[in-house]
C-alpha cells in the first residue's frame, strides 16, 4: 500500500527551542489518525511541517510521496486550519467557487455546499455565518480538490455538540471513498476515540505513543469490570477467574482491574459468581493518555490534569 | 487560468462592495473636484489649460493614489495576520497569482474611477479634450497608479491591520497635497513646490496636466515615478523574503 505520510527523523527549531524532536512515522492510506498532545507538544508545528508551512529544521516530510511545498503535492491536499478568519465581503457560495478553481478535479461546488449543510446560506456574506457555521464552511473549503490526504486541525473547535456529532458523521462518511487519508487533531478525547484508527500522542515535541486506538487502551491497562458482590463472594472467589491483576473492595463493590473485561464478565457467568449491577469498561483514550504520559512524566508535575487537553491553542 | 479569472473576479467584488473605496475613491475626489471648480470657476486659466479640466487630472490621480493605498494595504494586512494567507498557502495558488490578481482587479477599478472622474469632468464640467488626449491621459493614471498598489501591498506587509489603515490614510492625504494634487502648485509657496518635485503623486499628475495642456510630458516626470515603482516593489519583496526566514527560522 502506498503510503500517505512519511516523516523521516523529522526536527524542527525556533530560535533555541526544539518545538519538534526526532520524529518518525509512517501513515498508510486510508487511516485516520488522531495527532494528540497538551498545550505546546508540538502538535501545531507537526502539523505547519506536514502542510508545508515550516521547512524541518532537520529530517524530510513526504506527502503521498511529494514535498508538501510543491504545488503539485498541494493540489491532493485539502486542509483546515484553526484562526482562520474569512474574508469580509465574499459570498459562501463565491468563496466555495474560488477554491474549486485551485484545484484541476474539484468537487462540485453544489455538492460541497451540501456536505457543508450550507445550501441555504450560499448566498450569504461568509464573515456574517455562525462559527460553526463557518468550520463547516471551512471544511467544505478543504474537500474542494477532493483530496487524497486531508489535513484537520481541531475542526469542530466553535460548534456545539449535535453539530459536533453531525460533523463526525460526515465526515466517516467521506472517510472511507478512495483510500483518503484524514490527520485530524482535537482536545475532544471521546472523539479521536470514536473516530481514530490510529493516535499519535505528542509531548515534549516528541512522539510518546503511537499506536491503534484499541492497542493504546490496552496499554494503558485502564480496563475494569465491577459489580456488587453477595455475602458469600471473597477475594481469593475472584482471583479464581481468568485475567485478573487486582481487585479493589469499597464495601460489598468489587472493582477489577484487567486487561481482558470480556472475559472476565464471562467468567463471573459460567462460575456463577453470586454478583450484580455489572458496571463494564473498555478503557477511554483520555485516561489511558493521563496514565500513559504520567508514567513518562517522573516528577509528576500536575500539567497533566484535566486541562491539559482543555485549550484549543498552543505555542 | 480558471483560477487566476476566479481569483480576480473575487478580489474585484470585494473593492466594489467595500464602503471604504467608494468613499475614499469616489466620494471624495468627486465631491472635491465639484466643489473646488466652482470656487475657483472652470474657465480660469492654469498650465495651458482650464482649471476645470487641470483639476480634473488632479483629481482623477487623487483616486488612484486613494485605490491603491487604501484597498491593498488593509486586506493584506488582515489576511496576512488573521490566518486566510495560511490557509491559502496549503493550496495550489501560487503567491505569484495571489499577488497579481490584486494587482489587476487594482488596475481595473482605477480604470473605473478614472472613468467616472471623467464623466464628471466631461458631463458636468463641460471638459473638452480630442479623443487622444482623454485616452492617453486616462490610461497613464489609471497604470501609472501602480506604483502607489506596490505602495498599498508593501504597508500591508509591514503593518498590522489597525496600523496600516492608520498609515495609508496618512500616506495618501500626505502625499497629495505635497504633490499638488488638492491645490495647483503655483499657488503653494516656493518651498511646497519643490518638495512637490520629489513626489511620486506629483510626477503622475503632471504627466496628465501636460498631456491636456498639449505640452509633452517630460523625461523627469517618467524617472522619478519609475524609481519610486522600484523602491517599493524591491521593498515589498524584501519585506516578504525576511518574514518568510523569520518564520522558518
Amino acid at each position: 500500500m502506498e503510503s500517505a505520510i512519511v516523516l523521516d527523523g523529522v526536527s524542527k527549531r525556533y530560535g533555541d527551542k526544539w518545538a519538534v524532536r526526532d520524529v518518525s512515522a509512517v501513515i498508510e492510506a486510508g487511516t485516520i489518525v488522531a495527532l494528540l498532545g497538551p498545550n505546546g507538544a508540538g502538535k501545531t508545528t507537526a502539523m505547519s511541517l506536514m502542510l508545508g508551512l515550516a521547512r524541518p529544521t532537520r529530517g524530510s516530510v513526504r506527502i503521498l510521496g511529494g514535498n508538501p511545498v510543491k504545488p503539485a503535492t498541494r493540489r491532493r491536499m485539502g486542509v483546515m486550519l484553526q484562526q482562520v478568519s474569512l474574508p469580509a465581503k465574499v459570498q459562501v457560495r463565491e468563496l466555495i467557487d474560488l477554491f474549486c478553481s485551485y484545484y484541476e478535479q474539484p468537487l462540485d461546488a453544489k455538492l460541497l455546499l451540501e456536505m457543508a449543510d450550507l445550501a441555504p446560506l450560499a448566498r450569504k456574506e461568509a464573515v456574517k455565518l455562525s462559527g460553526g457555521q463557518q468550520r463547516r464552511l471551512q471544511f467544505a473549503l478543504a474537500m474542494a480538490g477532493n483530496p487524497q490526504v486531508l489535513f484537520l486541525d481541531e475542526p469542530t473547535v466553535g460548534m456545539d455538540v449535535s453539530a459536533r456529532r453531525g460533523f463526525w458523521e460526515h465526515l466517516r462518511a467521506i472517510a472511507g471513498h478512495e483510500g483518503r487519508t484524514i490527520v485530524l487533531t482535537t482536545h475532544h478525547m471521546e472523539e479521536a476515540d470514536s473516530i481514530a484508527d490510529r493516535v499519535l500522542l505528542m509531548q515534549d515535541g516528541q512522539i510518546m505513543v503511537d499506536g491503534g486506538v484499541e492497542e493504546v487502551k490496552l496499554r494503558a491497562g485502564n480496563r475494569y469490570v465491577s459489580f456488587l458482590a453477595g455475602p458469600t463472594v471473597t477475594t481469593s472467589d475472584v482471583f479464581a477467574l481468568p485475567a485478573v491483576h487486582d481487585v479493589t473492595w469499597s464495601g460489598r463493590h468489587v472493582r477489577i482491574t484487567t486487561h481482558q473485561p470480556d472475559t472476565v464478565l464471562r467468567a463471573i457467568i459460567t462460575h456463577h459468581l453470586d454478583a450484580k449491577h455489572f458496571e463494564i469498561s473498555q478503557g477511554q483514550l483520555e485516561d489511558a493518555f493521563l496514565s500513559l504520559m504520567h508514567r513518562s512524566d517522573v516528577d509528576g508535575s500536575d500539567s497533566f490534569g484535566s486541562n491539559a487537553f482543555g485549550s484549543k491553542t498552543e505555542g | 487560468m480558471r483560477s487566476w479569472l476566479q481569483q480576480s473576479k473575487i478580489e474585484i467584488l470585494r473593492n466594489v462592495r467595500n464602503r471604504r473605496f467608494f468613499v475614499f475613491s469616489l466620494l471624495l475626489p468627486v465631491g472635491f473636484y465639484l466643489l473646488y471648480v466652482h470656487l475657483l470657476g472652470a474657465h480660469k486659466q492654469i498650465g495651458g489649460t482650464t482649471w476645470a479640466t487641470y483639476y480634473m487630472m488632479s483629481m482623477a490621480t487623487f483616486s488612484v493614489v486613494g485605490a491603491g493605498l487604501n484597498g491593498l494595504s488593509s486586506r493584506i494586512a488582515f489576511e496576512r495576520t488573521q490566518g486566510w494567507l495560511r490557509l491559502v498557502q496549503t493550496t495550489p495558488l501560487s503567491s505569484i497569482h495571489y499577488v497579481t490578481t490584486k494587482i489587476v482587479a487594482n488596475l481595473l477599478m482605477n480604470m473605473a474611477e478614472v472613468v467616472v472622474l471623467f464623466l464628471v469632468g466631461g458631463a458636468v464640467e463641460h471638459v473638452q479634450l480630442t479623443a487622444v488626449q482623454w485616452i492617453l491621459s486616462g490610461l497613464w493614471i489609471a497604470f501609472g497608479g501602480l506604483a502607489f498598489i506596490v505602495l498599498g501591498i508593501l504597508i500591508g506587509q509591514i503593518a498590522g491591520m489597525d496600523a496600516s489603515q492608520v498609515i495609508a490614510s496618512a500616506a495618501y492625504f500626505i502625499l497629495s497635497i505635497t504633490g499638488g494634487l488638492w491645490f495647483p502648485l503655483n499657488s503653494l509657496p516656493p518651498l511646497m513646490q519643490h518638495v512637490a518635485t520629489y513626489m511620486p503623486t506629483y510626477h503622475l499628475a503632471h504627466v496628465a496636466w501636460q498631456l491636456v495642456s498639449g505640452k509633452s510630458p517630460s523625461f523627469a516626470d517618467f524617472a522619478v515615478l519609475l524609481c519610486y515603482f522600484v523602491v517599493f516593489t524591491a521593498l515589498a519583496l524584501w519585506v516578504t523574503a525576511r518574514r518568510r526566514d523569520v518564520r522558518a527560522a
